[in-house]
Parts: structure tokens; C-alpha cells; sequence
């Protein structure tokens, strides 16, 4: 290995430890929120010093002086709540939330290449006031005060008092694999850790580790004998080992009978691989990981992507020869077919992530929020496992965010408003993710004031977004908060009212074919239900022809097909016609108008009713459907340009290229139609 | 006789550079620790590699002004040997 790939390595070993940062502080979220609500569980405060711990010891191997600083300042105060010398409180988990933040931003900014990072005064300050007299007066380092030295600083030692405590011995063999180096963490570490638990004594077997002539620098030869003489637990013991995985093997065991003996057990580490200590809080799951940059997933859809299209190129020359489909070719390619499918929803499941990352975030915005509302808000989580490909993901954060926060600050009343009209003074917000017909449903309900259908009607005409006298059901008047520059709340406010409207919202969700339904109950409350497809990769939609053309229409817009009969099609202004279905009429768009070539109406035998995310519908007409397939998107503006009707392509099996329609796209150019149309006739 | 000067960090990053410079070393090995501030479990191997193969080939090693540093890490990796070696191994 040259210096340059070991450099490599290392910086790549350096991007793995700011990813495993992110779990953590991921993690460290999940259980802040999950302590507010159990602050007596000893189990969440033991996890929580888990994730600053982790952090700390890969910080430490990387040379992140303040990041170790911070995150060891963090975990003695950790500490005293973990022993029980301090109890957890609505105030603590404020200040605990405060030294996430402070320890994102430290990681963010190590990640960004910065060399220090220096922490607010007032966020040490606050954790220093939980160590007392222990943080302004260090004790002088010693061996027997344990202090830990980290860069040459010295860290005071959080003494807790435990009645009587009792020394115990534990012998402790160690291996660690030549990973466990790769992966940012030292055996100096493990030791120094251990050192800090009370007194060690530590002995090291170098029978394996070879001379210079044939050493491997990265390999890990030696052993480790440790006796360990402490007042702490086991758990404690088996606690600094928890973060470190396969990568690092622990043999540990009690020396009850035998507490001036120095002698550690000198049976073989390979002897005692055969009977593994049942250490409670260290088990591995049993559904081991792999850590796979993202890259090479989206890499991996792609080709499975082609692989697709080649299967439909094989199907299509099939076809074309004639070849039976109960052949044993036929049979071959139907099989390979069903795998392939399964193959691409494998790969396509291993993009997802699970909504929880989005909905913890959403725990800080309602905590916020509500405190800069003056209002009490109970947040419910629903479904946080269901899982949404991440390209889904990324973007639903936003939208989410900015609903939240809408329904805190306008839909959830103050305690005074809710106590008057007989509510529980504490709003509940309701955050649900779920499963339906194939699509991922997430829905955001509170039980606060609810839409008032008149006062929005009556905005919608003082802002010009309708016209005075305009008949609109209750759902289209619901769907006016989506319209730009909409806002029924006079005072801009800090939270919700920065310019920044529903109207957006509805945009960033329209990005990922995401669709949004409003049910309101004036007093009761109001649920925006979104709907997104699982993945962006595959689109389940209608092949059909126009003008010799091939499209695709999205299934989830097609409401009904039927046959169409020219001869019922009739004007209603200049270029614009209507078609009777059931008891009114639709608005009819020829494909072939979006081609812009000539084209007979006579030959136009398809009308599919598309309808867009508010339900409206129109008649698309189209000269025939070829099939109903699962077809790959194919971005345009990546692979050509931007075109209009058409928000992606896929290839088909014969090569071609099809286009996949935009349909909210055709109902704008509808709407433009209309207006025009209007204008005209002023 | 030649020193090799041991620098301030001995990490996991330095054990492929430090393997290198210790191979290159032939008989008598010196090394000065005075800058040493922090030293890992990879270098720390190294340095046992180098002992024993100078106590194979009969020759000396030895490390000289040891920093506190490298003391502390030596002796709580168990290298307390290493720090009695003085030309004899």
C-alpha cells in the first residue's frame, strides 16, 4: 500500500465516520424526543450516552480536539443523569437538544473541512453548571482520580457516589481486526476508556506480531490482557464496547473469588471464541448491515433500468418473429421477465429510507414552534418505518416542515382559545405515514380550529385569485390556500408567514408526483393528506398512440377510458371543444395537438379521462392504446432538454423513445385556454 | 549511528510511512520520542515489531527521551517493555 492510498483510504475511512456521525446524531434525536416523553427511562439516557460517546471516540482518532472536547464535556454530564445524580426534566432535554445541535454543527463543520470548531460559551456554560463544582475545580490529574487525557487537556473526572460502592475484577482479553483501525478507532481508545472505569492493568501478547521484514502495517498481530479493578458495573464495561462491533473481540469475565490476584487468565483468546460471554446491551442484531454508498445503489437501479429496457427489446422482437409465448423461448423470457421485475423492486427497496429521518427532524420544528407560539402541542408519530425512496425523501422535508409549522401557527388555537370552546389546552398534532394502493400516504392532522371556508373564499377575492361571485364547492375552496400569494393571516409572523406560501408547498410536492388532499372541520381540526409514489425510478402507466407516435399517460392519472365518438365533440370557442360525459361535459386535448402536426379528428378513436391532483378532469383523445405497463423514467433534461407536456421519457423494448405526459402541465395549458377564452369574450 | 526522530502524532495514519522508515533501518535502531504526543495501537505495534525483530538479530533498541506523552501510551498499552529497552534487546 502507498502513502497516497493509504492517504486515500483514510479519507475515505474519514467520509465513513462523518456518515456514522449522522446515524448517531440521528439516533440522539429519536431518543431526546422518545426522553421527553419517558424521562425515567434509564434505557433512553443510556443510548444517548452511547451516540456522544461513539462520536467522541472517532473524533478522537481523527485528530477533532474539539469535537472530543465537546462531546466528552457532554458525556459527563451524560453521566451524572445516567447514575442517577441528576434527574431528567423538560429543562435537560432543552439543554441536551441545545448540545445536538452544537454537536451537528461541530460535525458539519469538521465535515467541511474545518480544522476547529469553537462551541458557544453559553451552550458549555449550561452543561458545565450540571458538573457543579466538578467543572469550575478540576481535581489534578491523577491515576487514581482517572482523568482522562485527550490532546494534552486534561478532563475533570465526574465522581458519582454510589452507596458503598464495592471494587470488582474483571479480567479482559481484546483482539481487534485490522478493520476496527480502518474504520478511525484505536485500541489507545478502548484502553483509555477502560482506564477511566477505575485501575488497569494491562498486559500485551506480541507472539503474533511478526518482524519488520514481513509486518503489514494495517494488520493487527497483538493481544491484550487487562485486568480491570472497578466500582462500575458490567454494563459499563460492556457499554465501550458496544460501539465498536465485529471489528473488535472482548472476552470478559468476572474475578469475584480473587480480588488481589494479578494474574490475568492466560487460556487462549481462541479457546474462548468457542464460549461468547452473554453480554447484555452488546448482541448483535441479527439482520447485519452493509454500508454501500448511495452512488453505487442509484448505479445499480440504473443498469437494472436497461436491463428493463432489453427485456422489452427481446419481448418486442419476439413479437415481431412470431414466436409463441408457450414456446420454450416464450417461457424462458416470461421467467426472466417476472425475475427481472423482482430484481428492480429489490434494488429500488434498497433506496429506501425510512420516513422517521424526516418526522424526528419534525419533532424539533413542532418543539420551536410551539414555544415561539406561545402554544402547548402534543406531537404524534404514526408509521415512522414506512419507508419512501430517498430521492422522495430529500425532498419531502421541506413541504413537511412548512405544513408543520402552518399547522401549529394557524391551525392549533392558544390554551386560552381551545380551554374557552371546551378543547384540551394542549393541541395534538398528528403526524401518520402509511401505505395505500402502492402509494405512501403521510398525513398531518391537528385538532385546532379548522378551514373556514367563507374567509378563505373571501381572501381568494380580495387577493384577485377568484372573481366575486364565483361558484366554488367546499374542496375547491379548500384548494385556494395552494394558490400563490395566498395568505388569511393579516400579521406576517415569525414562524409560518415569511412570503414563503402553501403555494410552494404544493410545487415542491408536485416535483416528486406527489398530490395533496385537505378534509377540514371548522372547530375540529384539519388533515392535509399527501400522497407519493414509492419511487421515482418506475412509472405504472398506459402506452398509447398518436400520429404514429408512442406515449405514455401515468395510470395514476387515467380515471377511465372510454371509446370517443367525434361526432359528439362540439365547439366551445375558438380551437377549444367539449365532450359529454355523464351528467356535464369535459374539455377535450387532442395528443396530436401536442405534436403540432395536421391530423384527422375521424381517426381519433381513444378518450382517456386524466384528472389532475384537485380532481379536475378532462378528455385527452388519442388514436389507440398499444398497452399497460411499468415503464422506466428517464430524465429529459438530463439526457436532451426541457420539453413541455412531457415531464420525463422512457425507452420502450423496440428503442423508441416514448414520452410520458405531464398532466398537470396539460391542465395549465387548459387553464391558460380558458382565460384566453374569457378575455376574448370581455 | 543514526536517530530517527519519532514525530508528534504516531496514529493509525503514520503506521504506513513509520513501517517504511523502520524497514529501511538496518542494525542498531534509535528512536527519539521527545515530540511524541500521541501514539496509536498500529505504530505502537510497529515499534514491538521492531524490537523483537532487533532482539532476533541481536542488535540494539532503543528509545530515547520519551515524551509523556508516549510514556502514558506506551504503558497503558502495555508497552512498559519498551520503555526499559536500552541497547540490549
Amino acid at each position: 500500500m502507498s502513502t497516497e492510498d493509504f492517504t486515500d483510504d483514510m479519507d475515505a475511512i474519514r467520509l465513513i465516520f462523518f456518515d456514522e456521525c449522522d446515524e448517531q446524531l440521528t439516533l440522539l434525536e429519536e431518543e431526546l424526543t422518545a426522553l421527553e416523553e419517558e424521562p425515567e427511562n434509564g434505557e433512553k439516557i443510556n443510548t444517548i450516552f452511547r451516540c456522544v460517546h461513539s462520536i467522541k471516540g472517532g473524533a478522537a482518532a481523527f485528530g477533532m480536539e474539539d469535537l472530543v472536547r465537546f462531546s466528552h464535556l457532554f458525556e459527563s454530564v451524560l453521566d451524572r443523569f445516567r447514575s442517577g445524580e441528576l434527574s431528567v426534566n423538560a429543562e435537560s432535554i432543552r439543554v441536551f437538544l441545545k448540545c445536538k445541535d452544537a454537536l451537528s454543527d461541530i460535525v458539519s463543520g469538521f465535515k467541511n473541512g474545518a480544522s476547529i470548531y469553537e462551541v458557544a460559551p453559553e451552550i458549555t456554560a449550561e452543561l458545565e453548571h450540571y458538573l457543579g463544582s466538578d467543572a469550575s475545580e478540576p481535581e489534578p490529574a491523577s491515576e487514581e482520580a482517572g482523568t482522562e487525557d485527550i490532546f494534552g487537556m486534561s478532563f475533570a473526572p465526574v465522581k458519582i457516589e454510589i452507596d458503598e460502592p464495592s471494587e470488582q475484577q474483571f479480567s479482559i482479553v481484546l483482539t481487534v481486526s485490522a478493520e476496527f483501525y480502518e474504520r478511525g478507532d484505536d485500541i489507545r481508545n478502548i484502553l483509555m476508556a477502560l482506564e477511566d472505569l477505575g485501575k488497569i492493568k494491562v498486559q500485551v501478547d506480541s507472539d503474533a506480531v511478526p518482524l519488520l521484514a514481513d509486518i503489514s502495517p494495517g494488520q493487527s498481530y497483538l493481544t491484550w490482557q487487562i485486568l480491570l479493578t472497578t466500582e462500575k458495573s458490567r454494563e459499563s464495561i460492556d457499554e465501550i464496547f458496544d460501539w465498536c462491533g465485529d471489528d473488535l473481540h472482548a472476552v470478559i469475565k468476572s474475578v469475584p473469588e480473587e480480588p488481589e490476584q494479578t494474574i490475568i487468565p492466560s487460556a487462549p483468546v481462541a479457546e474462548e471464541k468457542t464460549d461468547p460471554p452473554a453480554r447484555k446491551g452488546t448482541e448483535r442484531k441479527d439482520s447485519a448491515t452493509v454500508r454501500v454508498d448511495i452512488q453505487r445503489i442509484d448505479k445499480l437501479v440504473d443498469l437494472i433500468g436497461e436491463l428493463v429496457i432489453n427485456q422489452g427489446a427481446i419481448q418486442s422482437q419476439m413479437r415481431r418473429n412470431k414466436v409463441p409465448g408457450d414456446s420454450f423461448l416464450g417461457s424462458v423470457v416470461t421467467a426472466q421477465e417476472q425475475l427481472i421485475h423482482e430484481l428492480q423492486e429489490n434494488v429500488i427497496t434498497m433506496r429506501a429510507y425510512p420516513i422517521k429521518t424526516v418526522f424526528q427532524k419534525l419533532g424539533r420544528v413542532v418543539r420551536e414552534t410551539a414555544r415561539l407560539t406561545d402554544k402547548q402541542v402534543r406531537l404524534v408519530l404514526e408509521g415512522e418505518d414506512t419507508e419512501v425512496d430517498r430521492s422522495i425523501l430529500e425532498k419531502l422535508s421541506d413541504p413537511l416542515t412548512h405544513m408543520v409549522r402552518n399547522a401549529i401557527d394557524h391551525g392549533i388555537e392558544s390554551p386560552e382559545v381551545r380551554a374557552q370552546a371546551g378543547k384540551d389546552p394542549e393541541g395534538l398534532l398528528r403526524l401518520r405515514a402509511f401505505q395505500r394502493s402502492g402509494r405512501i400516504i403521510v398525513e398531518i392532522q391537528d385538532d385546532g380550529a379548522g378551514l373556514d371556508p367563507d374567509r378563505i373564499y373571501e381572501k381568494a377575492i380580495e387577493k384577485k385569485i377568484i372573481e366575486k361571485g364565483q361558484r366554488l364547492d367546499r374542496e375547491e375552496i379548500y384548494a385556494l390556500i395552494f394558490e400563490p400569494g395566498f395568505s388569511t393571516v393579516a400579521e406576517v409572523t415569525d414562524v409560518s408567514g415569511r412570503g414563503v406560501g402553501m403555494d410552494v408547498v404544493k410545487q415542491s410536492l408536485q416535483q416528486i408526483n406527489g398530490r395533496i388532499f385537505i378534509s377540514s372541520s371548522k372547530g375540529k381540526g384539519t388533515i392535509f393528506s399527501i400522497s407519493l409514489p414509492f419511487t421515482l425510478s418506475v412509472i405504472e402507466g398506459i402506452i398509447f398512440k398518436s400520429e404514429g407516435q408512442d406515449f405514455v399517460v401515468p395510470i395514476n392519472n387515467v380515471s377511465e377510458t372510454i371509446i370517443f365518438d367525434n361526432s359528439k365533440a362540439f365547439h366551445i370557442g375558438e380551437g377549444k371543444c367539449g365532450y359529454p360525459y355523464r351528467d356535464g361535459y369535459l374539455s377535450v386535448i387532442y395528443a396530436a395537438d401536442l405534436l403540432g402536426v395536421p391530423f384527422d379528428k375521424k381517426n381519433q378513436k381513444i378518450c382517456f379521462v386524466i384528472e389532475n391532483e384537485n380532481e379536475e378532469k378532462m378528455a385527452f383523445i388519442v388514436d389507440k392504446i398499444i398497452d399497460q405497463s411499468r415503464f422506466v423514467v428517464k430524465n429529459l433534461e438530463d439526457n436532451y432538454r426541457k420539453i413541455a407536456c412531457f415531464s420525463t421519457a422512457t425507452i420502450l423494448g423496440d428503442g423508441n423513445v416514448a414520452f410520458i405526459l405531464d398532466v398537470e402541465f396539460l391542465f395549465g395549458e387548459l387553464l391558460k385556454k380558458r382565460e384566453s377564452s374569457l378575455e376574448e369574450r370581455v | 549511528m543514526s536517530v530517527l526522530m519519532l514525530p508528534e502524532l504516531l496514529d493509525t495514519k503514520y503506521a504506513v510511512p513509520f513501517s517504511k522508515l523502520l524497514k529501511q533501518e538496518e542494525g542498531e535502531l534509535v528512536l527519539d520520542g521527545r515530540q511524541v504526543g500521541r501514539l496509536g495501537g498500529l505504530c505502537f505495534q510497529l515499534l514491538v515489531s521492531a524490537y523483537r525483530t532487533a532482539r532476533v538479530q541481536g542488535s540494539d533498541f532503543e528509545i530515547r527521551n520519551i515524551s509523556d506523552a508516549m510514556r502514558e501510551n506506551l504503558q497503558l498499552m502495555g508497552g512498559d517493555f519498551l520503555l526499559e529497552a536500552r541497547g540490549d534487546a
